[in-house]
């Protein structure tokens, strides 16, 4: 889609990646030659996870497309889980050598170069199916024996000190890189290496396997069908899945919640489940598995699902849509809506609610640490609501803006796109009765000024304000206005100090290289401070363009 | 015997409890500003890699706000966490005990007092 991208940015990435894919070639023949080393595999891993990333920051579809089906593979054969097989490798070479390519004629032309990449894709999603699990053979069983005398218990406040000294390390590494002379690059680069995996390490030491919050699903699916009459089967799967110790704390309660309402508003009474010719036993399933750098639990049941009249009919009682609204949504977009806040409908206040949050909660929690939450339903069949969260909180790629002298940090999976604004360029700004907003060629989304939601003065026209970041999941998106983008990176996240109450604005902070204190925006909680939709209400308006998958 | 290291604010001398100093510094140079927070925070600064709140203490005192930046910040640590007090002066080490007797002309200030009736001022969100 031919937008004209930042020349800066643009040129900044097309080398970096270039530089990059040189030594990618290197490590995929490496692994052709031992399928089994495992750390080839992260590190191209990795790579291909931050082009894909840096893609879709830079609205470079095709690339971005290429990149995430080729993670795909990749992701499954992390930590050695599953092999590659020879012809899995030729495939990646090649998604290599067309990424390279169209690389190149991007440098040349400015523009991604259009293309049909249908075959390698298919290719590529074909080759993650056929990956070969590890030989159990007699090494594996081997190690297996001695693993009691191999693993040890350490205290989780050594796991934090070791954590916070890697943030150390890498505050240190960003120094570095902001003040290196050239002859330093190298032993920079190896040093951005050596962090990344170690980074890894740390990151595995701290993770536990979700099985711990699996446990606890029985008796609460029991209770509920003893209170309300039901039968339910409750499966789980994925219970070795595994998730850093913080996250795994902070999502418990949201999953537990959706477990609650599958079981008791999905689920019907046994004889209501005979009538609709399905069996008296409704099936409540819990299972969570990794995905490009993520976690994706999905709790699904087979019960009566979401009805989008009935929820479409509430959102307008309570006034979260409009009539108008309402007549241009697609049913999968109205169901959305149970999220919205304030949302509830009649059968949800009876029994069992009021134990804790709604649906809107649910969202707000997972969002406020960078994950999402989605539901799809037909009704009569079911409900699945899939959660997507962060592997970790402690390390978050973001993006630095600065405004107005102040910098800020964006994390990069709710960034969907930054564009730069030029005299005659492809997107303007207007503004009307309710606000400003930016016209695309083929949508138009609400524009915030971060001072405005801060409260501050704002002298008209004061400066040209030359990028707009847009942010968001696919159906609610918002630009802020920034004046300059300082920078793409990993930074140590750090609790804002709790003398400071909740901030509905900033989630956190960090420290840039020079010393430097930034917060870290939330972009959910400036939608709402802006008095934007937080759940893809009143948007319809706008035509999505993008797929957008995920982060 | 308490100790109490002794500070003066705007004509002021206020001894703080040794137990929560950690040290003194010159005033940051620069303070990221956080917008909505309380009237009394100043921003954030960078001390040896961690993050450190800069306060004003002039509302907690009911002072008027210092016409100039303070020259000092007095660093202290309470439940886990730093914070950056800006004063004119830092002086000498005190008795607390000769404190309470009322031999000397200073109030004592109350950290857990200060500390955690700002979160309580701060603004109610949601």
């Amino acid at each position: 889609m031919g937008f004209s991208m930042d020349d800066d940015l643009l040129e900044d990435f097309i080398s970096d990646t270039s530089e990059r894919l040189t030594s990618l070639a290197a490590d995929i023949l490496r692994l052709e030659k031992n399928p089994q080393d495992s750390d080839a595999v992260a590190r191209i891993f990795r790579l291909v996870h931050n082009m894909k990333g840096n893609c879709g920051i830079l609205g470079l579809k095709r690339l971005e497309k290429l990149a995430h089906h080729a993670e795909n593979v990749l992701g499954r054969c992390q930590g050695g889980r599953m092999l590659l097989t020879p012809a899995a490798v030729a495939v990646i070479l090649q998604a290599h050598d067309r990424i390279a390519a169209a690389l190149s004629a991007l440098a040349e032309t400015g523009r991604e170069p259009p293309g049909d990449d249908t075959a390698l894709l298919d290719a590529l999603d074909r080759a993650a199916q056929q990956l070969q699990p590890p030989p159990t053979d007699t090494a594996a069983v081997h190690v297996a024996e001695e693993a009691g005398a191999k693993s040890l218990r350490v205290g989780v406040d050594t796991l934090e000190y070791i954590m916070a000294m890697l943030g150390e390390l890498v505050l240190a590494r960003n120094q570095l890189h902001e003040a290196a002379p050239k002859q330093l690059r190298d032993p920079l680069q190896r040093l951005d290496h050596a962090l990344s995996r170690l980074q890894d390490g740390v990151m595995r030491a701290r993770m536990q396997p979700v099985g711990g919050l699996w446990a606890r699903l029985p008796r609460l699916v029991r209770d509920i069908s003893i209170d309300l009459n039901r039968k339910i089967r409750l499966e789980t799967g994925g219970a070795d899945t595994e998730i850093d110790r913080q996250v795994l704390e902070l999502v418990r309660d949201p999953i537990m919640h959706l477990v609650r309402n599958a079981a008791g508003h999905g689920i019907e009474p046994p004889a209501a489940r005979v009538i609709a010719g399905k069996p008296p036993e409704g099936v409540v399933r819990v299972t969570a598995h990794h995905e490009g750098g993520q976690v994706v639990v999905e709790v699904a049941d087979d019960g009566r699902g979401l009805d989008p009249a009935v929820i479409g009919r509430a959102a307008l009682e309570k006034g979260i849509v409009k009539q108008e609204t309402l007549d241009t949504m697609r049913d999968e977009d109205v169901i959305q809506l149970a999220f919205a806040p304030g949302f509830s409908t009649t059968q949800e206040v009876t029994a069992l609610s009021g134990r804790g949050m709604g649906l809107d909660v649910v969202k707000t929690n997972i969002e406020r640490i960078g994950g999402s939450v989605e539901v799809e339903s037909q009704p009569g069949k079911g409900a699945l609501f899939t959660m997507r969260i962060p592997l970790t909180l402690a390390i978050l790629p973001a993006l630095v803006a600065a405004v107005d002298g102040a910098w800020y940090a964006f994390p990069r999976n709710m960034v969907r796109q930054v564009l730069r604004l030029k005299k005659n360029g492809p997107y303007t700004i207007e503004r009307d009765g309710k606000g400003r907003w930016l016209r695309m060629r083929d949508a138009s989304v609400p524009l915030v000024s971060l001072q405005e939601v801060c409260g501050d003065d704002v002298r008209a026209a004061k400066s040209l304000k030359p990028y707009v970041i847009l942010l968001g999941h696919e159906t609610a998106r918002y630009g802020v206005i920034v004046d300059d983008i300082r920078d793409a990176r990993d930074i140590v996240v750090k609790p804002l100090p709790k003398a400071l109450g909740r901030n509905a604005l900033f989630s956190g902070a960090a420290l840039m290289g020079a010393g430097r204190v930034v917060l870290i925006a939330d972009p959910t909680g400036i939608a709402r401070a802006a008095g934007l939709p937080t759940a893809g209400i009143d948007m319809a308006g706008i035509a999505v363009s993008e797929a957008g998958g995920g982060a | 015997m308490t100790q109490a290291l002794s500070i003066t604010l705007s004509g002021r001398a206020l001894a703080v409890p040794a137990e929560y100093v950690r040290e003194v510094i010159r005033a940051p140079r620069e303070m990221t500003r956080v917008p909505l927070a309380a009237p009394a925070v100043l921003g954030l600064f960078n001390l040896h890699g961690r993050i450190v709140l800069g306060l004003s203490l002039s509302p907690h005192l009911g002072l008027a706000a210092a016409a100039q930046g303070r020259n000092l910040c007095l660093v202290i640590e309470y439940k886990e966490e730093l914070y950056g007090l800006a004063v004119d002066a830092a002086g000498g080490v005190l008795s607390l005990d000769r404190l309470a007797e009322g031999a000397d002309a200073f109030s004592v200030l109350d950290i857990p007092g200060l500390i955690d009736g700002l979160s309580r001022a701060a603004p109610e969100q949601e």
